[in-house]
């Protein structure tokens, strides 16, 4: 069952994930350019696993495929991933 | 229950123990491998939930350290994949269940549960007659023997020995006797339970001699220990 969307606290808490994720795509570009795929991966692990637990199934999506392709190294697929994170981040509701 | 929960992620710490405290449990949340140690050295629980993978420590270096002190301690870790191998391995190191994140509201709460009642923490088990050595404990009768004969003591310390009996060899700290045995910790002097302990440890003469002592671990609480490799 997703979580309550009328839950306080829980509002909150997307709230403050979607400033965080922001915050965190600016690490994530920084974390590309220098082959940083291990900082790729532990961010996009947390993105991955918080917004599911929240209800944004699509930034969650975003999140893990992300965490498989910083996994594998794979530097372009994670250059067009962050460009669909970015799409994500503006559809996302809090 | 009492559950330790380990989460690196401030956001999903703050959401499952939300979701635990509203079912109930008492939560302590910790964001690092090394604080979910230190933690467990100075307090007992009924119950770990931990990620697989947090930044200081491995999951199995955590699994490992839990299973060589407190073997009887149910212990759920939290991973990211779905993938057989990566469950597999979880559970061939000693985790009781896994979930896969991201976690869904209904199906942890479930699991969690589910844990606790295999653990015997819940339901009929808990009423059951079991032998500890020459000690017959009876929980619904709230009765103790020692070597065939009946102790006499107090119905809150007989509370007091079923719970240290049934966490033999784990710390039992004074936080859980409160909660556990008084239900209401604010009102309680800390000599209180001092108190029910030795006398306890007289009446049922947990010296060692039958097998089992009643240590007292400094600022933190009492461990049951077995005090001969015999017994």
């Amino acid at each position: 069952m997703s979580p309550l969307p009328d839950d306080p606290l829980e509002r909150g808490l997307r709230e403050k994930l979607l400033g965080r994720t922001r915050a965190d795509l600016a690490r994530l570009n920084r974390a590309l350019d220098a082959c940083d795929f291990p900082t790729i991966v532990h961010l996009a692990h947390r993105l991955g696993g918080a917004a599911g637990a929240l209800g944004l199934e699509d930034l969650s999506v975003t999140g893990r495929e992300l965490e498989r392709e910083g996994a594998r190294g794979d530097a372009a697929a994670v250059r067009a991933r962050l460009g669909l994170l970015v799409e994500a981040l503006a559809r996302a509701k809090g | 229950m009492r559950i330790l929960l380990l989460e690196d992620d401030p956001i999903q710490l703050e959401l499952a123990r939300s979701w635990l405290e509203g079912n109930g449990h008492a939560v302590t949340g910790v964001s690092s491998g090394k604080a979910a140690l230190k933690v467990l050295e100075r307090d007992s629980f009924e119950l770990a939930i931990f990620d697989w993978m947090v930044p200081d420590l491995s999951g199995e270096e955590l699994l490992r350290w839990v299973r060589q002190r407190q073997k009887r301690l149910p212990v759920m870790f939290a991973t990211a994949r779905d993938e057989e191998l990566e469950i597999a391995t979880v559970l061939n190191l000693g985790a009781d269940d896994y979930v896969v994140k991201p976690l869904r509201r209904l199906e942890f709460l479930a699991r969690v549960d589910a844990l606790g009642r295999r653990a015997g923490l819940s339901g009929a088990e808990l009423e059951e007659a079991f032998d500890i050595g020459p000690y017959r404990i009876d929980p619904r009768r709230r009765t103790i023997c020692l070597e065939g004969r009946a102790v006499k003591m107090t119905p809150r310390m007989a509370d007091v020995a079923l719970l240290l009996f049934r966490k033999r060899g784990e710390l039992v700290s004074r936080a859980q006797l409160y909660e556990q045995v008084w239900g209401h910790p604010e009102a309680l002097d800390s000599r209180t339970v001092d108190t029910h302990v030795s006398r306890l440890r007289q009446a049922l003469e947990l010296d060692g001699r039958h097998g089992w002592r009643l240590s007292a671990v400094y600022h933190h609480g009492y461990r049951l220990e077995n005090a001969s490799p015999a017994a």
